[in-house]
C-alpha cells in the first residue's frame, strides 16, 4: 500500500513546482494530498499534528528557498513550527523522519517529484504506521 | 429532550433563583458583557433547543468561582461540561488555541498502539524505584516544554522539584514511560471519546505495572484521576494522592537562613482546581513558609476569591482571558513579591504568556513553580 502523505504547499515557489510537475505530465500517487497556502509561515505545528491524527503516515512541508520568501519571514517561524512537530511526533514514539521540509527553486517540477519519492520511499520503509486510521480505537 | 433533562438534575441547575451572584463573581463576566452563567441556565431551561448552538456556553473557564458562591449548589462547571458534549455531538466544535496542537497530541496519545518515548529530562540523580506499587503521574509537563519553548516557561522543572522533594522525603515512586494524558481538558471542552481513550489506555498501563497508588504535582491530573475516572471508569480503583497530601514532605526540615529572614518574598497564585475544587489553601502556603523558606504576602484576591489564570481547555484564547490575566498579574506585581509562585503548570504558562505579550507594559514579577522554587532555593542549600 502506498503511504499516506499531506504536503502543505506555499502559494509561490512550492506551488509553481507542482505546477511544472503536472505541465510536465510527471505523476505521483493518489495517495499524496496537497493544501495550499498563502505562505509556509501560516502553518502551526498543531495542523502538522493534525495530520497524523487523521491517518497521514508522513508530512511534507513545500516552500521557497531561504530569503525567497515573499513575505520574508520564511525561516523564522516554520522552522520553529517544524522542529517544534518533530520534537513532539518523537515524544509520541513515532518512529523515523515523518515531517519533511523541502524548499524549492520556483518551477522545479522534476526535483519536487524526485524528492517526493524519496520521502514515499522512506516511510514506505518503515514498519510502523503512524497512526491507526481515525475512529478505528474508539471505544 | 430527556437527557438535558437529567443533567439538569444531576447538576441540581433547576434550583437557580436567577439571583445572579454567579455573574457577579465570574471573571469572564466582568470583560465578556455577553456571557452570563446565570442566562446560560436560563437558557437552557426555558429555551433547551436554542443552548447547544450558543456560543457562550464555550466562553466558561472553568474556575468555579460561580458554583462555590451559590446558595443552591448548582454544579456550573459540570452542567458546562455536560452542555458541551451535547453540543458537539449537534455538530459544534470550539475554536482551538494554539491551532490545536494540544488537542492533536492528546488524540494522538489516546491511540492504543503509541509507545513513547518521553522520559529523557529526568536528570540522573533522581531516585526512581521499579519494585514499588507508587507511581508519581508527570502529566503533559514533557509536552508543554517543546510547545510553550517560544514563550520560555519550562513545565518539567516543576515535576523535577516535585520528584525531588518526593525523593528527599522518602517516597519510593515510579514513573511510566508510556503515561498518557489524563484527559482533564478533553473532557472539559467536552470530548468525551477522546477522554475516554486516554483513561482505558492510562488504566491499562495502570493495571501492567500493578500499580495501587498514584501521586501527582498537578492539581488537573489529580481532579481528573480522583473524580473524574471513578464517575467515568467503572474499574478504577487506584488511590490518588496530591503532594501537597504527603505527609511525609512536611517532616522535611530546612534550617532557616543566617540572617534569621525569610530567603524571598513570594505570592502565591492558587490553582482553581487545587484551591476551590478541593479547599486546599493552606498546603501549597505551609510548603512555601516552611519548605521554601518565603515570605508571603497574599494578593488582594486570595485563597477562595483568587482569580483564575484565565484560560482552561486550551480553547477560545482571546482579549477576554488576556485581560483576566492582565488583572492577575498586576494584583501579583502590587504585592511587591520577588516571585508570583504557582502550583498548575497552565497557571504558569498562560500567565508567563500573558506577560510577554503585554510587552513593555507588562508586569515585570517573576512567575516561577512551587515545587521548582522549593527544590531549587532552600531545599538544595540543605542537601
Amino acid at each position: 500500500m502506498t503511504a499516506k502523505i499531506l504536503i502543505f504547499s506555499c502559494n509561490w515557489d512550492g506551488w509553481s513546482c507542482i505546477d511544472s510537475a503536472a505541465n510536465e505530465g510527471l505523476g505521483y500517487p493518489a495517495s499524496v494530498n496537497i493544501i495550499k497556502l498563502t505562505c509556509l509561515s501560516s502553518l502551526n505545528s498543531g495542523f502538522i499534528l493534525k495530520a497524523f491524527e487523521n491517518g497521514a503516515d508522513g508530512v511534507m512541508l513545500l516552500g521557497c528557498k531561504n530569503q525567497q520568501c515573499q513575505y520574508g519571514q520564511f525561516n523564522e517561524s516554520i522552522e520553529k513550527e517544524y522542529n517544534k512537530a518533530k520534537d513532539i511526533i518523537k515524544m509520541l514514539g513515532v518512529k523515523g523522519d515523518r515531517i519533511m521540509l523541502a524548499r524549492m527553486e520556483p518551477f522545479d517540477g522534476r526535483g519536487f517529484i524526485e524528492q517526493l519519492n524519496g520521502f514515499l520511499h522512506e516511510i514506505k520503509n518503515l514498519a510502523v504506521p503512524a497512526g491507526a486510521q481515525k475512529g478505528t480505537d474508539k471505544p | 429532550m430527556s437527557e438535558l433533562k437529567d443533567i439538569i438534575r444531576q447538576t441540581k441547575a433547576q434550583f437557580c433563583l436567577d439571583c445572579g451572584k454567579c455573574t457577579a463573581v465570574c471573571p469572564v463576566s466582568r470583560y465578556d458583557p455577553q456571557f452570563s452563567p446565570r442566562l446560560i441556565v436560563r437558557k437552557a431551561l426555558r429555551h433547551p433547543e436554542k443552548i447547544y448552538s450558543d456560543r457562550n456556553i464555550w466562553s466558561c473557564i472553568g474556575c468555579n468561582m460561580c458554583t462555590i458562591r451559590c446558595n443552591y449548589n448548582v454544579d456550573y462547571v459540570d452542567f458546562i461540561r455536560y452542555l458541551r458534549m451535547k453540543s458537539r455531538e449537534h455538530g459544534m466544535e470550539p475554536v482551538y488555541s494554539h491551532s490545536g496542537v494540544t488537542e492533536s497530541v492528546m488524540h494522538l496519545m489516546g491511540k492504543k498502539e503509541v509507545q513513547q518515548d518521553r522520559l529523557d529530562w529526568i536528570p540522573q540523580d533522581i531516585n526512581i524505584s521499579s519494585s514499588t506499587d507508587t507511581a508519581f503521574f508527570v502529566g503533559c509537563s514533557p509536552y508543554f516544554d517543546t510547545i510553550f519553548k517560544d514563550i520560555g516557561v519550562k513545565s518539567t522543572d516543576s515535576s523535577i522539584g516535585a520528584m525531588r522533594l518526593l525523593n528527599r522525603a522518602g517516597i519510593a515512586y515510579t514513573v511510566l514511560a508510556n503515561e498518557r494524558c489524563c484527559g482533564h481538558d478533553l473532557i472539559l471542552s467536552g470530548d468525551k471519546d477522546g477522554f475516554i481513550n486516554l483513561g482505558q489506555a492510562n488504566i491499562e498501563e495502570l493495571n501492567k505495572r500493578g500499580i495501587k497508588k498514584i501521586i501527582t504535582s498537578c492539581p488537573e491530573c489529580y481532579y481528573t484521576l480522583k473524580v473524574d475516572y471513578a464517575k467515568f471508569f467503572n474499574d478504577w480503583h487506584i488511590e490518588v494522592q496530591h503532594l501537597t497530601e504527603v505527609p511525609e514532605i512536611y517532616k522535611i526540615t530546612v534550617k532557616p537562613s543566617e540572617s534569621g529572614k525569610a530567603r524571598t518574598k513570594v505570592t502565591f497564585q492558587d490553582s482553581c482546581k487545587l484551591g476551590r475544587h478541593f479547599k486546599k489553601y493552606d498546603e501549597p502556603r505551609n510548603m512555601l513558609r516552611t519548605l521554601a523558606d518565603a515570605e508571603l504576602i497574599e494578593m488582594e484576591y486570595n485563597r477562595d476569591s483568587a482569580v483564575c489564570c484565565g484560560a482552561n481547555p486550551w480553547m477560545f484564547c482571546g482579549s477576554v482571558n488576556k485581560q483576566i490575566q492582565d488583572e492577575r498579574l498586576r494584583q501579583a506585581g502590587a504585592t511587591g513579591a520577588d516571585f508570583l509562585v504557582t502550583s498548575c503548570p497552565k497557571c504558569q504558562i498562560h500567565l508567563t504568556c500573558a506577560q510577554g505579550s503585554a510587552g513593555q507594559a507588562g508586569e515585570k514579577i517573576k512567575i516561577v513553580d512551587i515545587y521548582h522554587l522549593i527544590s531549587e532555593t532552600a531545599l538544595k542549600e540543605n542537601d
